[in-house]
This record gives structure tokens, sequence and C-alpha cells, in this order.
């Protein structure tokens, strides 16, 4: 299973109202969709795959994780030893 | 986002399912509960209103979220500021994942935005609700750099009180009082009782310290008033404010004094009361002096009074001075975990989300540096 399908099961598995089908690009924190709740699990799932905490504080989280397709960037490219802020 | 919740301003009639709301985040205790709400909300001495955003789901509260009032000074010559601090995020566990903080926090926002200026501020918050705000536009100014000291060797009551709680535990019907009330203070985990034992209560001669259970309000303020002020952003710590501060009825208080006819010092530890928070760990909350040797005199006395299981403070404002005293006490950075993710910090966000970062300022200050500042654990609730 990819990265992204993982995610995708994952966040259907959450019980949010997603009123519609979830896609690789659907906004999830513009959108609403994504609350606090729902954060913070994706930050405990972001931190298993990178190995590492993240610290959300230093980034923009409406940029960089609004979508599935976002937040797998950003696992990729962390779990690479990108920069991390 | 679910419609069927509607988001109203606190109204006295709400107080009694506020209170039972209250049970799943400040204690289990409804007439603590009750008089928490009164003293931070019905008493806050800066806001004559309440400021209490609520979700109702068909007439049931089901969630709540807070601004209390706090004034905070900066600049030379000073200004003064009254800014919201947002609070007491809590929803039912049944109705959680369904975006009702930020909705209490936009309607809360809105409504402040209409009719007022400047800024609200997140002292508290968990990595749930920082998360939360972040996405709302808040923004860090830092992580406040907790340090802590754990005892290795508890003290003798520490241990003879684990040794009687465990007992208990074990027995049947007995259990359910192990931790309840009605077995005396010393037996429990942790309480002040140690500190309580070897403290000196009065003092002897100048230089001497001291502990006692009252605040000094007047006095406290006054050496607060007599220290040098570089202008940073801090809460306005005056007599007023500290004679309502050490009333909060979900903690407990000791402070230690150092002086004799004239007070050159002070150190106020606090421990929750709260059998949903962990009443084992202490903290610093508030800690000054007039001079280096007077400060590491509180310190030493706090530490080997005390026999902490754990104590610890915020660190990311202090002087090295203050820096140097705790590091040689032993203390060392703490809640690691939680500092990895940024946590504890200091949110920030102006009320009229119109502003650029760049003019988010206070007296000239730029609010999202956080060398403009000088933070005590005390202006949070974790103090």
């Amino acid at each position: 299973m990819s990265l992204q399908q993982e995610l995708l099961r994952l966040i259907e598995s959450w019980d949010l109202k997603l009123g519609g089908e979830l896609t690789p690009d659907t906004p999830l924190i513009r959108s609403g969709l994504f609350d606090s709740l729902a954060l913070f699990n994706l930050v405990q799932w972001i931190e298993r795959q990178i190995g590492a905490p993240v610290d959300p504080t230093t980034l923009d989280l409406v940029e960089e994780w609004d979508s599935v397709k976002d937040i797998v960037q950003f696992v990729e490219l962390h779990r690479l030893g990108g920069p991390q802020q | 986002m679910n419609q069927k919740y509607e988001i109203l301003r606190y109204r006295p009639e709400h107080r009694d399912q506020v209170i039972e709301l209250q049970k799943h985040l400040w204690s289990s205790d409804s007439r603590r509960n009750s008089a928490y709400f009164a003293w931070k909300y019905e008493q806050n001495p800066f806001l004559n209103e309440i400021l209490v955003y609520l979700a109702f789901l068909r007439g049931e509260i089901v969630g709540m979220r807070g601004l209390f009032g706090s004034k905070w000074e900066a600049g030379l010559p000073r200004q003064e500021s009254l800014m919201f601090c947002a609070d007491d995020l809590v929803i039912s566990p049944e109705h959680r994942n369904r975006g009702l903080f930020t909705q209490m926090m936009n309607a809360a926002l809105a409504e402040l935005a209409a009719t007022r200026e400047g800024y609200a501020l997140t002292l508290s918050g968990g990595l749930t609700t920082v998360l939360g705000s972040l996405t709302m536009g808040w923004k860090t100014i830092g992580t406040m750099q907790p340090v802590g000291l754990e005892s290795k060797s508890p003290g003798k009551l520490q241990r003879l009180g684990a040794s009687i709680n465990t007992s208990i535990k074990k027995i049947p019907f007995f259990w359910r009082f192990a931790e309840s009330h009605w077995i005396p203070a010393f037996a429990k985990e942790e309480r002040f009782g140690q500190l309580d034992a070897n403290a000196r209560r009065s003092p002897r001669g100048e230089g001497s310290v001291w502990i006692e259970r009252e605040a000094k309000p007047e006095a406290m303020a006054g050496l607060v008033a007599a220290l040098h002020y570089d202008g940073r952003i801090r809460h306005v710590r005056d007599a007023r404010y500290f004679a309502w501060r050490f009333r909060n009825p979900l903690h407990e208080y000791r402070f230690l004094y150092a002086g004799s006819s004239r007070l050159t010092g002070y150190l106020v530890l606090r421990r929750s009361l709260s059998d949903l928070h962990d009443r084992v760990r202490v903290h610093i909350s508030d800690w000054e002096a007039t001079e280096v040797n007077v400060a590491a005199a509180l310190l030493r006395a706090a530490v080997s009074w005390g026999q902490f299981s754990r104590l610890a403070t915020w660190t990311a404002t202090l002087s090295n001075e203050s820096r140097r005293i705790l590091s040689q006490a032993g203390f060392v950075p703490f809640d690691v975990n939680l500092t990895a993710r940024g946590c504890p910090c200091v949110l920030v966000r102006p009320l009229r989300p119109e502003k650029s970062e760049a003019g988010w300022t206070f007296a000239e200050k730029k609010l999202l540096d956080l060398s403009n500042w000088s933070l005590r654990m005390l202006y949070s609730m974790s103090g």
C-alpha cells in the first residue's frame, strides 16, 4: 500500500463528516474538515512515518498539510532527512 | 462542518451546565469547578463581562471556550493593554472531531473584533489546542523552554505516604479512599507536607528565607515595582493582581520570602489540587529578587525544603543569571517530548485578522519576537 493510500484510509477511519469522496487533493484544513483532534492524530501519524517529532509551530499548516498529497510530500521530504525548521 | 450545533455566548442560566461540562477538564468536583469559574470569570479584576462561548446541541451544552481578562504592560514609558487569554477549551467526548473548537473560537473573535482592538493570547494550550489555533491564524512567539528537577529520592513523608496509599488500594472496599480527602494529607503521594515540615516559618534576621501560605500582595507588588524594568512585554503585577491571582481554587500555593524588615525577594510554588491533573508536579510560578544571591537563596530553600518529586519552571525569557542559578541547582531541560513539538508555547493573534504580522506590535514591540517578552508561568494557568 502506498503512503498516500495508507493516509487516505486512515483519515476515512476518523469519523469525519466528509460529505463526499476523499481524494488526495481534498482540502482538509482550509475546508474546516480537519479540526484540532484530527490534526493531533495526523501529527502522530507523520511522526511515525518520519521517525522524529514534528514541531507544528514552525510550519504553515494550511500551506504544508492541507491535502493528503501535501502531507505525503512533507513526509517524503522529511524522511530523507530534509530541512526541519 | 456540522450545522446542527449552535454557538452562543454564556449567560448566567448556563452556569450549572458549564460546571458539569468542566468535569472533563477542570476537576471532577462540581464545587471546585464552580469556585474556579467564579474566580476566573466572575471575579476577574480586568474584565467585568464574561467572555465564554458555548456550543449547544438541542439545548445541551457540549463545548466551551473561554477568554479571561489580563492586563499587560510594555515600553518605556509604560503602556498598558487589556489582552484576552483564550483558555478552558472543553468538548464532550462524543462531540469531538466536529470542528466545534474552530466554531467557538471564531465566534468569540468575531464578537470581540466588532467592538475592540488588541490581541488575544493562548498561554496554557496543550498540543491539540495549539494545532487547532495555528490553523486559525494564531502564531507562536516561541516555546517556553521548561526546565525541571526530579528528585531521585523522595522524602520520608512521600515514601510513607506512597506506601500507605499503595496498601490501601489493595484492600477491598477501602481502595476507593486511597485518593480521597479522608486520608490525612501526609499519607498521600505528594503534598506540600515536606515543604511545610522543613521550612522556616518566620524571618530570622535580614537575608533569611521563610515560607508562608498567603501572598503578600502589597509587598510583592512593591518589590516588582522597585526592580529595574526593561520595557519588555509582561503582565502587570500590582497588588490588585496578586490579591486575585493566588485565590485560584484549582491550585495550592506556598510563598517563600526573603528579607526581614523589607522584602528583598519572593518565590512562589504552585501545586494542582485537581484530581484530573498532575498533583505531584510543582511549578515555580514566579520568582523575583533584588540581588542574585537572594534569588539563589530562595531557590535553594525551595529545593532543599520541598524535596519535590518534580519541580519545574519556564526559562524562555529569564536572565542569564537566573538560568545559571537554575542550572547550578540541577535543573535540566524538561518535558522534552513537548518542547520537541513546540510546546509549551504562547500563541498570539490580533482580534482583527487583517493586520499583517509586521503590524503585530504592542508599545512598538513586535509580538512575534520572543526577546520582546518577559514571561512567568504565573501569567498562564500553568502557574
